[in-house]
């Protein structure tokens, strides 16, 4: 493929110094990185070192090495072990693993994830209760609650300190602060500064962390830093290691990780990215004035990307036109920055790959009643496509996560192929939970209900093919009445009559006749045996009992990848805690957050996501960054999920709260600011509303540039002129007005 | 007289022929021969070796056990010298490494929680108490006084501040006032025993004398892994012995993380002694001789040759996944043993950690074909023995006061085990049998709704136990774990159906508790329950020497850790290295905790343990350990290696990198 402007001066003449790639969606990155690297391989420029690519995701991570990997092979070069892609929390991992012992962790030491860390910091703010009472409850506005919601709000506020707590730590953290420092800069506050508590719980939660082996992602990144910061042979190693250093997705860096990176990359530092799509700021401490200030350093090359044959030219317009909109028109003054003037440009006409097209005006907006309205209308009309274009592959884009749930199970409803995008989605889940169900049956098996379930979810599928002719539709449909049935009746049978019959076989009378004459009752006669073996199998050693319901169900490749995961990871939880048991370690596998969602995704992402015609992909406007379909909806464009005045609705805010903490993390960062930076009298409320108001721009930027040939924009206005009114995303105003005009011309 | 040559030259052999000629030809008296062996895998290729006509008392031991042998005779004689033994009139005792570091990790957890102790040290308590007790032996078989082991290690390090002062403060106090405690009690563990032998014995006129008298040969072998304190002991004794063979492999040294120290041999002994040398090895072919001189001259930055022919050596693509690299394992031994000739036996698969997943998975598929693996490495835990697993359970049944109640997964699997019931139906009934109040017990057979579900079964043998167990509560004191245990093998669990296994599980098992109990009740806690909660903790489980035997003799594909092949005499035809990416092949010296090197006899306090010396250290290591391996491969050598490690991530480890060094 030929290269386009700013890509060929990057693969051409990019050979060492500071170098930035600014570049647009669909401007072709990762190609146009990937063939620059080979094109450095191939001429040895980064001998005797390695190039070093840091990027977001391991999805990014596998696509980056298939790429290069392919196009070596495709030249004949030999070269697999000049390059080494990574995300940075892996390059981290790499760097501590090196030397544990200088920041005094054994070699053993875990990541923390999600789940135990949120089982942490409620343990750490349980035990500072315990010592300092309701100190907590000055924080509620206790003047405008009834006596019944008082208690409510109590344990609402309580359930969510942990995050507000979570986000203090890691501001200490960013500032190189350990729980001793933090404490003692903390000590001139009040008892009713809620700094100076999340200073206390910050001390148990460190604590709490290291008696069990853990590091947390924050942890990780400050430690590499000091390490390369203190450890002047290490920082050389690793200077020698990579000669080349570069970065994608810059845009979302971080102060530490752009130390980090700038620290082994000794000079050759080539940065990619776009700060209209910097869309992390506000779970990372990510900044992307950072790349901003990268680009603008004297001594940084510039390769500007601005073609792209990604979108049609509908889209791009609209694109460009939303982009002026924002830094002319947008209502509040100080987030007209929030988007850069960078244009897309569509190739020339004479460009081998041209922008698609499309018969008639490609863009819809609507406005619907309620969200419901707007689930069923936008899934409708998808459904429809789908017959319409059955090539074409398409997406479905939700602000959160809690409403991908309401419309999956609308999807599971209707009978729609979908594919969710998501770390706990039920399919990256699926070993994980059938192994769950497994376990959690062979720890009750005289339960009815575990055993219907186990034989309902791992043993007899839904369908056994993945046609969709009406033939089969028809038989679909009897097998799932015969699985109901069955289901039906094993729940009101005693399960060790139906496994260990006294007289050797099942009751003849106590099946249904219409059931016993079914294929799916011949199945599941067929898996009795197999029922059984499982319950026989010596239960002593938990992982070889793991490893045999893997063997037992067939599972393929990745399952038992992350089967023997699960299995070593099991030993050493037993010997942590000695009363763990087999229904305390199904109930893990069983919660679709759980500790192996991690690896889980690991094995999961090497096979990569590849959209599928014929199946609508959902997922959050977040995960949809970097990936592209031919259709693309952007739903839920409401006030609350994309604020753009300040008097909006905005997300973070506790209604029990009193006013001045109504947003309480927005507020102790502010109280850091002001203790630990000596910042005087910054409106914290102001500013953190400014920050969601400016990345909720960028965040609809991306959703935008992911359609290829039709959008669809919906939002919806609920309950109007009553106190509960929702009203839609004024941006959707806004461009669905521009989208009635053309579509109508 | 030092006989000195590689892996494989017949050194040992020769020992083994000099005791003979000593005994047979000479008239030696066999307890006049003192033989020092490095483990019991070696002991175990003396064992039915040294048994000879005319031979009386052999006296064959490991230098541990030489020197309980030594304090248990001579006991009298350290109590007068010692002066921090208090309770004189009992015996002493010693302790094994698993009691030890109970009893150390308790102090800590203790301390850690509420004390705020170890401050900043991301590790958990086990595993620091594992680096501490490690420690106190270190420096014990170094002879460096344990009161400056946390100095020592402190100013090793290249970067200090106070934090780590302090952890390394901690670290000594923790120690002192346990080995305090131990010597008032007299519960010696092996540091203990050293110091107690080096300055109460060898120090005494009267134990000279016998000791000279008693030792008038010694016969050593591999001196290259022996710990300062022995080479001390061999230097000692050298001028009153009449005869003195040492075996000594200069290639050898991979024990040094274990805190043998091979410089120090060579300063000591090697000058002092007529050498005689051995350079053909026998367990290797030629090829991998040479080559396994390559790749150690390779590692260790020394420019060398490279091999000519490659034929010998079959490196397998990297997987992207571990998972797919161990089926990969599995299915190349196979194809071995079906299609090329090869015999189970003749196949070592080395893996640095061997554990029962990795064990489990390759098993498998050996299995599907009718080939057998063992492990050679000591993984398993007391509790993996469903028979064991009962008997902790019955223990815990009958002792309800002790805190320490059972799970319904181990009542289940007690009734299963004794009932002979189907799992649905003895889970029911451990249900019932967990749900009883105050404690969990077994409810009477006619409790309702319970015969309905599960029948009568068994019910002779049901209520026997269920009798037994009440009586056995009524008792006005419970017995000491270890005679309970016995009590219980003998009148409820002992059968028809019990294996011979499950008896030599159960020995073993009451064993450890008798010595547990020993030790602990002299610390004023309740050691019984303190057992139970250990062995629920996970310890490994003993293993016998017929157990070990059986491992070395059958024909079986053999899975071991590096250094567990390394203590083996095992030789094979062909090696498989698995993970060659892997970082584990060096690991690394230095640790939150601890530095083996500086805890040495070579060690200049004054030093700083630098990252170009720990460097330097791993790749030494490296190179030693994989030419000792390398040696003992007759025929091919096999390596396999995945992109991403067992969590995840991306490996990045040096071997396969030499090797790509080597081959290319």
């Amino acid at each position: 493929m030929a290269l386009r402007k700013g890509q060929k001066e990057l693969v051409e003449q990019y050979r060492g110094g500071y170098c930035a790639v600014p570049a647009i969606p669909g401007g072709g990155k990762t190609h146009c990185l990937s063939l620059w690297a080979v094109e450095m391989i191939a001429q040895g420029i980064h001998k005797p070192g390695k190039i070093l690519i840091v990027t977001y995701m391991n999805t990014a991570v596998n696509n980056f090495k298939q790429r290069i990997s392919a196009e070596l092979q495709k030249r004949g070069i030999p070269g697999n072990k000049d390059y080494f892609v990574s995300t940075i929390h892996g390059l981290c991992l790499q760097i501590i693993k090196e030397k544990p012992d200088l920041i005094s962790a054994n070699e053993e030491f875990d990541i923390i994830d999600e789940v135990n860390k949120a089982h942490i910091i409620s343990a750490a703010v349980l035990e500072w209760k315990k010592h300092n009472g309701d100190r907590l409850r000055q924080f509620v506005d206790e003047s405008q609650l009834s006596a019944g919601r008082i208690t409510k709000a109590y344990e609402d506020w309580e359930d969510k300190i942990g995050i507000v707590i979570l986000s203090a730590i890691r501001d200490f953290k960013s500032r190189g602060l350990s729980p001793q420092e933090a404490a003692a800069r903390c000590k001139i506050l009040g008892n009713h500064s809620m700094l100076k508590i999340a200073a206390d719980i910050y001390e148990i939660y460190d604590r709490k962390l290291k008696i069990n082996g853990f590091l947390d992602f924050d942890d990780m990144l400050y430690n590499a830093k000091r390490i390369l910061e203190e450890d002047e042979s290490l920082l050389e190693k690793y200077r020698k290691k990579y000669s080349f250093v570069c970065e994608d997705e810059a845009q979302d860096s971080n102060l530490i990780q752009s130390e980090i990176l700038t620290l082994i990359a000794n000079g050759n530092l080539l940065r990619v990215g776009d700060s209209n799509q910097a869309i992390c700021g506000s779970f990372t401490s990510s900044d992307f004035t950072f790349f901003k200030s990268f680009c603008e350093l004297p001594q940084t090359t510039v390769y500007h990307i601005t073609q792209s044959s990604r979108n049609t030219k509908e889209i791009i317009e609209l694109t460009n036109y939303f982009v002026r909109y924002v830094r002319q028109d947008h209502p509040v003054l100080e987030c007209r920055e929030s988007l850069l003037p960078q244009f897309i440009e569509p190739v020339p006409d004479d460009d081998e790959r041209r922008n698609p097209t499309t018969e008639e005006y490609g863009i819809k907006a609507r406005v619907f009643n309620s969200w419901e309205d707007e689930a069923a209308a936008v899934i409708t009309q998808a459904n429809y496509l789908m017959r319409k274009y059955p090539d074409k592959t398409m997406a479905m884009l939700v602000p959160t996560s809690w409403r991908i749930g309401y419309v999956v199970n609308l999807l599971e409803a209707r009978n729609i192929p979908y594919e969710q995008l998501d770390n706990t989605s039920k399919e990256r889940n699926r070993t994980v939970r059938k192994l769950g169900r497994i376990i959690d049956f062979i720890a009750l098996p005289e339960s009815a209900q575990k055993l219907a379930d186990m034989m309902d979810e791992c043993f007899i599928p839904d369908n056994l093919t993945d046609q969709h002719d009406t033939e089969q539709q028809l038989e679909d449909q009897s097998r799932k009445q015969h699985k109901s049935m069955l289901k039906e009746f094993l729940l009101n049978a005693s399960t060790e009559k139906i496994l260990y019959p006294l007289g050797g076989e099942i009751e003849k009378e106590l099946v249904p006749e219409e059931l016993k004459s079914s294929a799916v009752w011949e199945e599941f006669v067929g898996k009795l045996d197999t029922a059984r073996e499982l319950l026989e199998f010596p239960g002593t050693i938990v992982e070889k009992l793991i490893l045999f319901i893997s063997e037992k169900l067939e599972f393929n490749k990745e399952e038992r990848a992350i089967a023997q995961k699960v299995a070593s990871d099991v030993r050493f939880l037993m010997s942590q805690d000695p009363y763990w048991t087999l229904s305390k370690l199904a109930d893990e596998l069983l919660s679709s957050k759980n500790m192996f969602n991690f690896f889980a995704n690991v094995v999961w992402e090497l096979k990569g996501y590849e959209p599928t015609p014929g199946k609508l992909t959902v997922c959050t406007y977040h995960k949809s960054k970097g990936l592209e379909w031919d259709i693309v909806f952007l739903t839920g464009l409401n006030y609350a999920d994309f604020p753009v005045t300040l008097n909006d609705k905005f997300i973070g805010e506790y209604w029990f709260l009193k006013q001045e903490y109504r947003n309480p993390q927005a507020f102790v960062k502010a109280e850091i600011e002001n203790v630990v930076d000596g910042k005087q009298g910054t409106d914290c409320v102001l500013s953190s509303k400014l920050e969601t108001i400016s990345e909720k721009a960028r965040l609809l930027y991306v959703g935008i540039t992911r359609a290829k040939q039709y959008l669809f924009l919906s939002g919806f206005h609920a309950n109007p002129g009553k106190k509960n009114e929702t009203p839609p995303s004024k941006y959707l105003i806004e461009l669905k007005s521009f989208i009635d005009e053309r579509g109508s011309k | 007289m030092i006989l000195k040559g590689p892996t494989g030259c017949g050194k040992s052999a020769i020992l083994l022929e000099r005791y003979r000629f000593m005994v047979e030809n000479l008239h030696v008296p066999s307890e006049k021969i003192l033989i020092l062996l490095l483990n019991r895998t070696q002991s175990l290729e003396w064992r039915t070796k040294t048994i000879l006509k005319g031979s009386s008392v052999i006296w064959r031991t490991s230098y541990y056990g030489f020197i309980q042998g030594e304090i248990k005779t001579y006991y009298p004689m350290i109590v007068k010298n010692c002066k921090e033994i208090v309770n004189k009139r009992i015996k002493p005792i010693f302790l094994t490494f698993e009691s030890a570091q109970f009893l150390v990790s308790k102090v800590i957890e203790a301390q850690r929680e509420s004390k705020g102790i170890f401050t900043g040290v991301t590790a958990y308590t086990d595993r620091i108490a594992i680096d501490l007790t490690a420690n106190l032996v270190k420096a014990a078989t170094s002879d460096i006084p344990y009161h400056e082991i946390g100095d020592r290690l402190y100013n090793a390090l290249e970067l200090k501040d106070d934090m780590k002062k302090q952890i390394f403060k901690d670290a000594d106090s923790i120690l002192a006032a346990y080995r305090k405690r131990c010597m008032e009690l007299g519960i010696f563990d092996f540091g203990m025993a050293v110091e107690l032998y080096n300055n109460c014995l060898l120090k005494d006129e009267n134990y000279r004398e016998q000791l000279f008298s008693r030792v008038q040969h010694l016969i050593v072998d591999n001196i290259e892994e022996c710990v300062p304190t022995e080479v001390d002991f061999i230097e000692y004794i050298l001028p009153n012995l009449q005869s003195c063979m040492l075996g000594y492999n200069h290639e050898g040294g991979y024990g040094e993380i274990f805190g043998s120290n091979h410089e120090y041999v060579k300063q000591k002994l090697i000058g002092k002694c007529e050498k005689i040398e051995l350079t053909k090895s026998h367990t290797c072919s030629d090829f991998m001789y040479e080559f396994s001189d390559m790749l150690f001259d390779s590692i260790e930055n020394i420019k060398g040759l490279k091999p000519v022919e490659k034929t010998g050596i079959e490196r397998v693509p990297p997987t992207e996944l571990r998972s797919e690299m161990l089926e990969k394992v599995g299915e190349r031994v196979c194809r071995l043993i079906s299609h090329e000739g090869y015999n189970p036996s003749d196949i070592a698969i080395i893996s640095t950690y061997a554990d029962p997943v990795t064990e489990f998975v390759i098993g498998r598929i050996l299995e599907k074909q009718g080939y057998q693996l063992k492990n050679l490495t000591r993984k398993s835990r007391v509790i993996d023995n469903p028979f064991s697993q009962a008997l902790i359970t019955l223990a815990q049944l009958c002792h309800p006061s002790y805190g320490v109640l059972p799970n319904r997964d181990d009542v289940k699997a007690l009734i299963r085990l004794l009932l002979k019931i189907d799992p649905v139906r003895s889970s029911l009934l451990a249900g019932e049998v967990c749900s009883q109040r105050p404690f969990a017990e077994f409810p009477d057979v006619e409790f309702p709704g319970l015969v309905e579900r599960i029948g009568y079964y068994n019910v002779e043998k049901y209520e026997y136990i269920r009798t037994w167990i009440s009586e056995y509560r009524e008792r006005p004191t419970p017995l000491p774990i270890n005679e309970f245990l016995q009590k219980v093998f003998l009148e409820v669990l002992i059968s028809k159906e019990v294996t011979e296994g499950d008896i030599l599980q159960a020995k073993n098992l009451i064993d450890s508790a008798q010595t547990f109990v020993d030790v602990v009740s002299r610390f004023n806690r309740n050691a019984s329950r303190d057992f139970l909660t250990m062995i629920r903790g996970g310890i490994k489980s003993a293993e016998s020497i017929f157990e070990i035997e059986e491992k070395l003799e059958g024909d079986f594909v053999l899975l071991s850790t590096p250094v567990a092949y390394l203590a083996s005499s095992l030789k094979n035809k062909v090696v498989i290295l698995t993970s060659i990416s892997s970082k584990n092949w060096t690991p690394r010296s230095v640790k939150e905790l601890s530095n083996a090197h500086v805890l040495t006899k070579t060690w200049n306090p004054q030093d700083v343990y630098s990252e170009e010396l720990e460097e330097q250290n791993q790749k030494h290591y490296l190179a030693v350990l994989m030419r000792a391996i390398l040696k003992r491969c007759k025929g091919r050598l096999i390596t396999f290696e995945s992109n991403l490690s067992a969590s995840g991530y991306e490996n990045d480890g040096i071997l396969s990198e030499y090797f790509d060094e080597i081959l290319q």
